[in-house]
């Protein structure tokens, strides 16, 4: 039937022209398909495309706000944020890196850990940021730069504020320190905040006030292209710099207080008894925060962290050192209130004490023995035997219950991190800490402040604050005020905790004018600080550090300076009207008590002027 | 359509200036409609021009040369192209061969021949000769043609698709194929085949899969859902829809398309440069546009309507149903609608030999209509 030479020419045309005919259908359905989706990407969706557009288009560069300033009671700048010198070099505006280091090292020495450090922050950066070579640079070394500065293309020199503690070691334990925010810190930080910031507070009121110090970053809302790079800026939003802070912390009493430990060992707190407020603050040795901002290297961390001395061992918050016989006045005042003994109740005291049917005998530090001895002269003679007799009689629970009641065994709940709550001995404690039952002998060393015993010398203020209260107690704490950059001030007011159960005026009368005789008496152990100007209530106390045999005699010169005893002091001035309690521990030592007479003194003398 | 498309050259009255035109060979209505296009085109790629300032000087050397060869090729009557088709068809073969013999890469395909004073791509030639060559074949046959005579097709069909996916350019080898199978569908195969051909291509698709290059298939997949990897490949076509939508009705202004001048749009001036139409002019911009290319292709369609011999019909009829398959898919591509298939948008994108390929083709649709016997 086909015959390909007669062509039907006419059914070819037809046949055509239904084929465009079905094309032509095609054509116009897939056209209303293509300005349906125009439509829909346009007119529908067009703020959802135009949001993700401005998305794309604009970026915020986080400015990092200031650190708030920390200033002392008097406002002495005690924190500064000063402008800091980087070398930085920009990754794309430089040919050979590697090149231009060692060009850069004959100018201005580099180390190797600075180098490495820099390879590792190259990775994380853009190209065109600036990555830091060399940080903390000093103008001299800044200006060498700036000289030579032609000759390296794609490197800067940049300025930014960096963290400085102007008085170095003097306030380290209390203020603390910031440094840069390590990993782990990163998984737990919210970063919007932290977006512009590279440091925080990492020990101390830098850590406790991190969220009133830090502030909120601000933003320039730029437009950038695909790369990040910026094309304009176009708005700018200031941050909100941090919160200053006012201490409680009186700088001069600081430094006298440091003066005063004559570079010895141990801790000084000094309270306004009235409000709380920690006027001075002092573990020593401190460290030279400083170096923890600029990135401290191995060594010297290493240096720092395994010397004996431990400067970097927060003493004040988490040495727990014996009471020692500072907790005589205490237990005394229990005895009396709880009708143990009279204040004309007396003993004898042959220099020891022996438990009946018990061959040893319990030392007194007086070894010729103190005589008839009533509450008074126990106190101001600091005689062990009396409190060997009185705790035999009244047994270790109502001991356990005094110290409890003046915050043994639990944090004062000042505003740092990391305070430890020593150790409140008793039965309830052995039993859980050690699974033994309780022994008479432990309750006559306990009763002298020996023993399981073990307090923070924030515990022992804190107890010296009660004696000087009678009885009342206020939260200890190191910011007074906040102030926020618009003037606002937030005052920091006095917690005042529960107080002791009641105890009778005449008791404490007894225990207050026991402990003025502690140094003003003419037998008093600490009569050698006596003072024409004002009356100072006090209680020594010496810590043993190592247990002598029972027939051993205490000889300072001939044991290692880390057994020897540590010399205690609380105490309060003026005793009619304490307007300073402190408490004072040198460790190995002797001497708190004249630690204590300057620290008075100072700030009496300055108070009353 | 007709009345709207068809009078100016084809009235019961031929004015002097109608004359004018038939003896320069031209067809005025379709060269408007395509400097119209090619103006709209260009307005849009001066937006890129601020990243690359020799793009412009480059583009306008191309279309001059574009527009020169089609007006060349205008002037030969089609008579001759059949005379030639063998040969051209044979040539292109030999060509694609020594592509993949001796061309060397660009962009991932061994596409290019060096010939010492001209690189082109040969693929290009086949653009042409394909569907030359099958119009030419059918047009020796009665039509409709018959299965056994489809089946030659095919099989002419796929011997430089073959060849082209190799370089690989799925791109460049789905136009080509798509360019033959139109002379088939308009040589009038019949639907029963043409059903057959969809579910065994449907069958097939599952072993196509497996010989698809990785790149290949994972534009399927990230076209199938762009968000799952919004970082890779996901990203182009995100960035696109952003930018069209971003638009809106009147778009963000000549040269103030963010997406495209921040570069967050691939390809902005190439295949990517509806894109730009879109978000710089907005809906009422690219409505423009589609009016332009759907006026160019119902001027096409009446040409291969209006042919006076079978060849030139079948002819016409690809060339015009080809370039209009380029514009669905680029721009189905670039709002999301089809996967990311390398294909310029006809007559807009920047570079390449398309631009000068797809006017020659115009040129002969011309020399068709232009070259007409006219009774009367």
């Amino acid at each position: 039937m086909r015959n390909p030479y007669l062509k039907n020419h006419l059914a070819e045309s037809q046949l055509f022209r239904n084929r465009v005919f079905v094309a032509g259908i095609v054509i116009i359905v897939f056209f209303l398909l293509l300005v349906g989706r125009l439509y829909y990407l346009q007119i529908q969706q067009f703020t959802t495309y135009s949001t993700l557009s401005e998305q794309n288009r604009v970026t915020l560069l986080p400015v990092a706000p200031n650190r708030g300033l920390i200033y002392d009671r008097n406002g002495v700048l005690l924190v500064e944020n000063i402008p800091a010198y980087s070398l930085q070099i920009i990754p794309e505006k430089v040919n050979n890196i590697s090149e231009t280091i060692n060009a850069l090292n004959e100018i201005i020495p580099i180390t190797e850990d600075e180098q490495k450090n820099f390879y590792q922050q190259l990775k994380l950066r853009r190209r065109f940021e600036g990555v830091p070579l060399k940080v903390n640079l000093d103008e001299q070394t800044a200006a060498k730069f700036s000289v030579n500065s032609y000759k390296f293309p794609g490197v800067k020199i940049s300025a930014e504020l960096m963290r400085r503690y102007p008085y170095q070691d003097i306030f380290s334990h209390s203020i603390g320190y910031v440094g840069r925010i390590n990993e782990q810190e990163m998984t737990q930080i919210d970063k919007t905040i932290y977006s512009a910031t590279q440091y925080i507070g990492k020990t101390g009121i830098e850590q406790y006030y991190e969220a009133q110090l830090r502030g909120m970053p601000g933003y320039q809302h730029a437009e950038t292209n695909v790369r990040g790079r910026i094309v304009r800026i176009l708005k700018n939003e200031a941050p909100t710099h941090g919160n200053d802070l006012y201490l409680t912390i009186d700088h001069p009493l600081q430094i006298d207080s440091i003066i005063a430990m004559e570079g010895k060992r141990g801790t000084v707190v000094a309270l306004d008894p009235k409000t709380g407020a920690i006027l001075t603050f002092i573990s020593a040795p401190g460290f030279d925060p400083n170096l923890f901002v600029e990135g401290i290297g191995q060594n010297t961390y290493q240096d720092l962290l395994n010397s004996w001395e431990r400067p970097l061992f927060n003493r004040v918050l988490r040495g727990q050192y014996p009471p020692a016989s500072t907790v005589k006045p205490m237990i005394a005042l229990q005895a009396l209130q709880l009708g143990f003994v009279t204040p004309e109740y007396q003993i004898s005291d042959p220099g020891f004490y022996r438990l009946p049917n018990v061959k040893r005998a319990y030392r007194d530090w007086w070894k010729p023995g103190h005589g008839m001895v009533n509450v008074h002269k126990a106190i101001v003679e600091s005689c062990d035997t009396y409190f060997y007799a009185i705790s035999n009689r009244m047994g270790i629970d109502p001991i356990t219950d005094i110290m409890k009641q003046f915050g043994f065994g639990e944090i004062t709940g000042i505003d740092l991190v990391g305070e430890l709550k020593g150790v409140l001995p008793g039965k309830e404690w052995k039993r859980a800490n050690l699974n033994e039952p309780w022994y008479p002998g432990e309750t006559l060393i306990t009763a002298i402040g020996q023993g399981f015993t073990l307090t923070t010398p924030l515990q022992l203020a804190q107890m010296s604050m009660m004696l000087a209260n009678k009885g009342e107690r206020i939260q200890p704490r190191l910011v007074d005020y906040i102030k926020t950059p618009e003037g606002e001030i937030i005052k920091n007011e006095p917690v005042h905790l529960d107080s002791l159960p009641p105890k009778e005026e005449k008791h404490w009368a007894l225990i207050q004018q026991a402990t003025r005789d502690v140094v003003g008496g003419a037998r008093g152990t600490a009569r050698r600080i006596n003072n024409p100007d004002f009356a100072i209530a006090g209680k020594t106390g010496t810590a043993q550090v190592f247990t002598l045999g029972q027939n051993e005699k205490y000889n300072a010169n001939l044991l290692k300076e880390h057994l020897r005893d540590h010399s205690l002091f609380i105490g309060y001035a003026p005793a009619d009207d304490p307007q300073i309690a402190l408490a004072i521990v040198l460790e190995n030592n002797t001497g708190a008590a004249d630690v204590a007479q300057k620290i008075f003194e100072s700030y009496l003398a300055r108070i009353n002027q | 359509m007709k009345s709207l498309l068809g009078l100016s050259s084809y009235g019961r009255n031929h004015t002097l200036q109608n004359r004018f035109w038939q003896q320069i060979h031209l067809d005025p209505l379709l060269l408007g409609l395509l400097i119209a296009l090619i103006s709209l085109g260009l307005v849009v790629l001066a937006s890129s021009d601020a990243q690359d300032p020799g793009l412009m000087q480059r583009q306008l050397m191309r279309i001059g040369l574009a527009l020169f060869l089609m007006v060349v090729v205008a002037q030969i009557p089609i008579r001759y192209y059949s005379l030639a088709v063998p040969w051209l068809y044979g040539i292109s073969l030999l060509l694609l061969i020594a592509v993949l013999l001796i061309g060397y890469t660009s962009n991932g395909a061994k596409s290019w021949l060096n010939l010492g004073f001209i690189r082109f791509q040969p693929s290009e030639l086949m653009k042409l000769a394909l569907p030359m060559l099958i119009a030419y074949y059918f047009s020796k046959k009665q039509l409709p043609c018959s299965f056994k005579e489809a089946c030659v097709g095919l099989v002419l069909i796929a011997i430089p698709c073959f060849l082209i996916a190799k370089q690989p350019d799925l791109g460049t080898t789905t136009m080509i194929a798509a360019s033959g199978c139109f002379v088939l569908f308009l040589a009038g195969l019949r639907w029963r085949y043409i059903l057959g051909a969809l579910i065994a291509a449907a069958a097939l698709a599952p072993i196509l899969w497996n010989v698809l290059h990785e790149y290949q298939r994972g534009r399927v997949l990230t076209f199938l859902n762009p968000e799952s990897d919004p970082l890779g490949s996901g990203y182009q076509i995100i960035q696109s829809k952003i930018a069209i939508g971003s638009g809106g009705l009147f778009g963000k202004g000549w040269m103030n398309g963010t997406q495209s001048h921040l570069e967050f749009l691939p390809e902005a001036h190439t295949d990517f440069v509806f894109a730009v139409l879109g978000e710089e002019f907005g809906l009422l911009g690219s409505l423009l546009m589609l009016i332009l290319y759907a006026c160019i292709i119902l001027r096409g369609l009446y040409i291969s309507v209006h042919a006076q011999d079978t060849f030139s019909r079948l002819l016409a009829g690809s060339l015009i149903l080809t370039f209009c398959f380029y514009v669905f898919i680029n721009i189905g591509m670039v709002m999301g609608l089809f996967p990311v298939v390398g294909v310029p948008l006809p007559l807009i994108s920047y570079g390449g030999t398309s631009i000068v390929t797809l006017l020659a083709g115009f040129g002969i649709l011309m020399s068709i209509h232009t070259h007409r016997k006219l009774v009367g």
